[in-house]
């Protein structure tokens, strides 16, 4: 399913600092790529409790926690860790290919 | 009579955070909650903002699903309260006459509004705010022009001020008997920009301004008048003069109570198998000498699951980093730690309007924080708090120094 999806080159190689995120706009969707022990990770970039940018948030490993109400999630999954956030985010695959960084959608 | 193993008296958010973490420890006890509102336990710090505004459905504040809390084989009964409290029999008593024995109780009733004399007077036009009926029933009466007079200018004061003005378009007025907005535990740093904030979209704040009577004014308006002689026309009247605890119930069942009901640093009161959590306890903790009763969402989350999990077996003491927030004119206001008046400050500012992370430091030692549109900042300097770390200042001037690096 993945090989017919439609992958996106978002950024180079090296444009997202460590425990950093940029964020790449797909129609009416807000992605956040984040960079975090030399793996990326794509998801929602609006946290599911009220409207705020997780790529503003704070990494801490795999987990990122939202800078409005420190809702917590899994940058892996998805899925919610820590109140206020009850709901998962949508995560997207990644790949780096020839020094691109690229995201299904 | 019905029987329920762990039996939670109210079914706000202290107590389906309890509920949850005691189901996480206890996987076949029953547990029961019993909540006098019609909504299933719900979060409420947006019913002064987002559902103010009519940007959030009240729907979407329930925490966990009639489906959900079946799954968890929580049983939650609405619509009802319980009116009395049998300590020696274990057993509780309700409105509707239901009688229902316990092996623990916690006690998890909240706060209300602290109500000024005007009930019944004016009708419709005099509101509070606590609840999401409270907050749908006072969307309802405003609309653009509408004059509305906000009494006490606290955090919910100002937040539905904000929301009003700038979402609604409210002709806005906050009349403050104290020198200043936020009376309590505020620092003047934040005083200061929410200040400016309100002012600048135009909401009229009068300190120094107390309320000596209102009457009926021409047609369906309000005379509001104050202690200076001014008198304030208006529409809608909102009373926000701060918050009671819930603890008459605990108090005429025996339980010591003072301003809250008295629990030690687990959270349990002078009774056996009797505990109180959320905003209705005054508990102990290991970082103040006197028991405290905060007014906030963490008392809700972080010390209602310490507490559901101490009832459930475990023993752990009440213990967080004080956090607070506020959302104001689309700008974000977290609070950290001490913001003691004493402290040394050190502002980091930030690249966007307001943005900026203040350091509060007593001799050396980080004692707070308060960020503005700076939430990032909040995990590391929780963090910090925690842990007794402190703050490197020469490493911090450089903002692109990640702040988790200049903790020492």
């Amino acid at each position: 399913m993945l090989e017919s999806a439609n992958w996106i080159k978002v950024a180079e190689v090296g444009d997202i600092e460590a425990e950093e995120a940029i964020v790449y706009t797909h129609g009416d969707k807000e992605i956040a790529i984040f960079f975090v022990e030399d793996e990326y990770f794509a998801t929602s970039n609006v946290c599911t409790h009220e409207v705020a940018r997780l790529s503003e948030g704070y990494v801490d490993g795999t987990k990122i926690e939202c800078p409005l109400h420190q809702g917590v999630f899994c940058l892996r999954s998805g899925k919610a860790l820590e109140a206020p956030a009850e709901q998962p985010l949508d995560t997207y695959p990644v790949k780096v290919e020839d020094g691109g960084i690229f995201i299904a959608v | 009579m019905q029987h329920s193993t762990y039996l939670i008296v109210g079914a706000g958010h202290a107590g389906i955070v309890a509920a949850r973490k005691i189901r996480s420890i206890r996987p076949e006890d029953s547990i029961l909650l019993i909540g006098e509102e019609n909504m299933l336990p719900y979060e409420r710090p947006a019913l002064s903002k987002e559902v103010l505004s009519g940007h959030r459905d009240v729907s979407n504040l329930v925490i966990r699903s009639a489906e959900a809390l079946e799954s968890e084989r929580l049983d939650v009964l609405l619509d009802d309260r319980v009116e009395a409290i049998t300590p020696d029999r274990k057993m509780a008593t309700t409105k509707s006459g239901r009688h229902i024995s316990y092996e623990k109780l916690l006690i998890a009733t909240g706060s209300r509004p602290r109500h000024l004399p005007l009930e019944g007077l004016f009708g419709d036009r005099v509101h509070y705010l606590r609840t999401a009926s409270d907050a749908l029933r006072l969307r309802a009466h405003l609309g653009p022009k509408t004059r509305l007079l906000i009494i006490g200018a606290g955090f919910v004061g100002l937040e539905v001020a904000a929301t009003a003005r700038a979402h609604i378009g409210c002709d806005v007025t906050v009349l403050e008997a104290g020198p200043h907005i936020l009376g309590r535990g505020a620092p003047d740093a934040l005083r200061q920009v929410l200040s400016g904030l309100h002012r600048l979209s135009g909401v009229n704040i009068l300190t120094h301004t107390t309320v000596a009577g209102v009457s009926e004014g021409d047609g369906s308006s309000m005379a509001v008048m104050t202690a200076g002689g001014a008198v304030h026309t208006c529409d809608v009247i909102l009373v926000c003069i701060g918050a009671v605890p819930n603890e008459e119930l605990a108090r005429d069942a025996g339980i010591a109570t003072d301003g809250g009901i008295l629990t030690d640093a687990f959270g349990r009161t002078d009774l056996p198998d009797i505990w109180a959590a959320g905003e209705v306890a005054r508990h102990r903790v290991p970082f103040l000498d006197a028991p405290v009763r905060f007014e906030s969402w963490q008392m809700a989350q972080t010390q209602a699951a310490i507490v559901g999990a101490n009832i459930a077996g475990e023993t752990r003491p009440i213990t967080y980093v004080p956090w607070f927030w506020t959302d104001q004119f689309g700008h974000n206001f977290q609070l950290l730690g001490e913001l003691s008046a004493q402290a040394d400050v050190h502002v980091l500012r930030g690249n966007g309007e307001l943005q900026a992370t203040h350091f509060y430091h007593i001799g050396g030692q980080l004692v707070g924080a308060l960020c503005i549109d700076d939430g990032k900042h909040v995990p590391p300097i929780r963090r910090a708090l925690e842990k007794g770390q402190s703050i490197d200042l020469e490493r911090l001037s450089d903002r692109s120094t990640k702040l988790a690096k200049a903790f020492l």
